[in-house]
């Protein structure tokens, strides 16, 4: 039935989205390529079907004298039902690319270079990775403007000690801060200002004690 | 007791666009004066008010003239905290505090320079006292109650200021933060909204005031690639009639407004200025109350809001007011 | 999204307690940093390479002059973060409010239950408040901690309890809530919101006054 693949679709958009609530970290599955191609050409035999019922139309109009008032009405209703499918087709497509862009979205803000790296090769269609690296770059440009000594894509969770206790959980090399330099090696445990190793913190090299 | 002049004196100090040659210098004023209010410019139409710790209210006098606004430092993080807080919970986007975050920003970045000058001062003075500690290090640490403490003592207490003024700054850059991430998401949420309202000429409010400088870029910026987006992987393959992005013609209307009568919890605080008096739109109940009367349009029902109070309201209900600081959302 | 999902919601409680730190309070403090010497002298003099100038609190969310005045065991008012910082170096204790007491706290819990209808007026933190204080500072109260603990969470089953039973009274107007603090506030909005959100819905519906909200499951993915 036309419109079964669409609700497919935005079934599978609930299921990210259901997953996603729970879970704090965003999780993109697949692009459902195929499904989609599928919804776009059921849409173009859709339009085929509307231009088909309009020269039906126009037909019995033109037919002089008869009384088809009835089969008029029927083709009316087709066209108008055939117009909601696609309408919703349409729907259904941009809402599942919007759910998506939204978590790309986050995703980008959440600054997990590494995740990010994994995605772009797999999960994501040609043109999410290209707006992946697009929007990457608005929040770069974003960041290093008037609100560059704010750090946008920081901690949003309230600084609750400015120094604080960290072990390393995997080597990192050396570290420059103003209280000196930190030789980051695993299993090591040091205290320092919290904001000189959020980054690290969020990238998975330390952990907070 | 006189502790706000002094304060008000202080700011002077610091914010480089308000000095005025003709005021008296710190020595001149005297530090026990009981002076509880002090003109600094005569043009002021603005009035800050605060309660001091005694109940007192304390005016600071602020200049309307936008390179001379004199705002104590207190008072403009208490209006950020309150604007953080109202926009987190507001449904809408709420006009971006221009003057307010230009002086925090200035603050900050002032900040940050002084911080950065005592700390390399601390540097050239024991520099090996910060660098890195090994583990081993740090077990003879543990046998003290408390490593910073015991920093702290060897450094004769000279570190406290220090360590609060970076604490400080970390906060005021996490509610800053944290305000421009909620803007942005609702800038992104009612995209289409708002290019709707830059292109409707009859608003009183231009979407130049709504968004700061930047968040209009962003705004540009961030809907000219979803919609390339868009474009590219669903639309260029509709028939021409379903390519738009804003339909509002067929039986779905796609652009998202915020929803005008939301619930939300406010907290009644009356007008900004204090003066109960002169607010006309405060009128007295039957309880001898100060009260503000709004009306629920929907269900025709008419409701006391009183000074101090807490409800649970619709938005719409509630925006003038909000939007004229007598009521916060909570 | 720039902000994440379970922030759009509510306040995290880690963002409460950031409000609520915000708050002044009174302290003993164990060191003395007012100086003999005129110390507004120094203020014109921030450039940091004089030893005085360091000792000097610069504080751009607050006032400083309490602290750059402080005398020891002088009670002074300061902002809470900036209490439990110096509490945490030992240079100060905090004093306990005054309804922070067993006696004010048992008075309260008398309160909650003789009044089935209304919550005793604690401060607007009170609940925050106390866990700070009882996590940060426990040695700085007169009254045995677990005690107060104990109480305090007495208080909050109470209110507890009395705002489930008060939740029939959920309708599509309004509510009024005197003398609930922010945490409680903010642990029941979600579910506040949502309800009265809801029932306002319906009402709409009913009266036919506006059917532009009408909820079906694509409703969430509405483009915008």
């Amino acid at each position: 039935m036309y419109g079964d693949l669409a609700n497919k679709l935005i079934l599978e958009a609930k299921r990210t989205q259901q997953l996603n609530h729970k879970q704090k970290h965003a999780q993109l599955p697949m692009y459902h390529e195929d499904l989609i191609r599928n919804i776009i050409k059921e849409v173009t035999q859709l339009k085929k079907n509307t231009d088909f019922l309009k020269d039906q139309q126009e037909q019995l109009q033109n037919q002089e004298g008869n009384d088809n008032g009835l089969d008029e009405n029927v083709l009316k209703c087709q066209y108008f039902v055939t117009l909601l499918c696609m309408e919703r087709n349409k729907r259904c497509l941009l809402a599942y690319q919007k759910l998506r862009c939204d978590m790309l979205d986050s995703l980008a803000w959440s600054n997990s270079n590494s995740s990010i790296m994994e995605l772009e090769s797999n999960d994501l269609s040609h043109q999410e990775q290209e707006y992946l690296k697009e929007y990457g770059e608005l929040i770069t440009d974003l960041k290093s403007g008037e609100w560059a000594d704010i750090d946008l894509s920081g901690s949003l969770t309230p600084p609750s000690d400015v120094f604080i206790d960290v072990r390393v959980l995997k080597d990192a090399g050396e570290i420059q801060t103003e209280y000196g330099v930190f030789n980051l090696i695993k299993d090591s445990q040091f205290f320092v200002r919290q904001s000189d190793v959020e980054r690290l913190i969020q990238q998975g090299y330390l952990q907070k004690i | 007791m006189d502790i706000d002049i002094e304060d008000i004196l202080a700011e002077l100090d610091r914010d480089t666009t308000a000095v005025d040659e003709s005021l008296p210098s710190h020595d001149e004023i005297p530090s026990e004066s009981n002076t509880t209010s002090h003109t600094l410019l005569n043009n002021s139409l603005e009035t800050g008010l605060n309660n001091d710790k005694n109940g007192k209210r304390i005016t600071t006098t602020v200049a309307t003239d936008n390179n001379l606004r004199i705002v104590s430092p207190e008072l403009s993080f208490k209006q950020l905290m309150t604007c953080w807080r109202n926009e987190r919970c507001a449904p809408e986007l709420l006009p971006f505090p221009h003057e307010l975050m230009k002086r925090m920003m200035s603050r900050i970045q002032e900040q940050m320079e002084y911080i950065e000058n005592i700390s390399m001062g601390f540097l050239e003075n024991d520099h090996t006292h910060y660098s890195d500690h090994s583990p081993q290090d740090r077990n003879k640490l543990a046998t003290d109650d408390d490593p910073v403490a015991t920093r702290m003592n060897s450094n004769h207490d000279s570190k406290l200021p220090l360590l609060c003024m970076e604490a400080e700054i970390e906060r005021v850059k996490f509610v800053i933060r944290s305000f421009i991430r909620c803007r942005l998401s609702k800038i992104d949420k009612f995209s289409l909204y708002l290019r709707q309202l830059k292109e409707d000429d009859t608003n009183i409010i231009s979407l130049d005031e709504i968004l700061s400088r930047e968040e209009l870029e962003y705004h540009e910026r961030h809907f000219l690639i979803s919609l390339k987006l868009l474009n590219d992987s669903v639309l260029k393959y509709m028939p021409t009639e379903l390519q738009a992005i804003n339909d509002t013609e067929g039986s779905v209307n796609m652009i998202e407004e915020p929803d005008w009568n939301k619930f939300v919890f406010i907290h009644v605080v009356g007008p900004p200025d204090g003066n109960l008096e002169k607010d006309s739109s405060l009128t007295t109940n039957e309880f001898n109350k100060y009260c503000y009367s709004v009306t629920i349009p929907e269900l025709k029902e008419d409701v006391e809001l009183t000074i101090n109070s807490i409800y649970v309201m619709r938005y719409e209900v509630i925006r003038d007011l909000l939007k004229a600081g007598k009521v916060e959302l909570i | 999204m720039s902000l994440p999902k379970h922030l759009q919601e509510t306040f995290s409680p880690e963002e409460i307690q950031f409000i609520v730190e915000n708050e002044p309070i009174k302290i003993f403090p164990r060191i003395t940093t007012r100086q003999r010497i005129n110390h507004r002298d120094h203020n014109n003099n921030n450039k940091g390479h004089n030893d005085t100038s360091r000792r000097n609190w610069k504080l751009i969310t607050t006032k400083d002059f309490p602290l750059n005045n402080m005398v020891a065991m002088q009670t002074t008012t300061v902002t809470l973060w900036i209490a439990l910082l110096l509490k945490q170096q030992s240079k100060c204790s905090i004093i306990a409010p005054d309804w922070l007491t067993i006696r004010s706290l048992d008075q309260s819990i008398q309160y909650e239950k003789k009044h089935e209808d209304r919550f005793s007026k604690l401060p607007w933190n009170w609940l925050v408040l106390a866990q700070l204080l009882f996590g940060k500072a426990p040695d700085d109260f007169h009254d045995p901690v677990h005690e107060l603990r104990n109480r305090i969470q007495d208080l909050r089953e109470i209110r507890q309890l009395k705002v489930l039973k008060g939740l029939k009274y959920l309708n599509e107007s309004h509510l009024q809530l005197d003398n609930l603090s922010v945490l409680e506030i903010n642990e029941l909005r979600p579910f506040i919101i949502d309800i009265m959100d809801k029932l306002r819905e319906l009402h709409s519906a009913a009266h036919g006054e506006s059917n532009a909200n009408e909820a079906d499951d694509e409703e969430d993915f509405n483009f915008s």
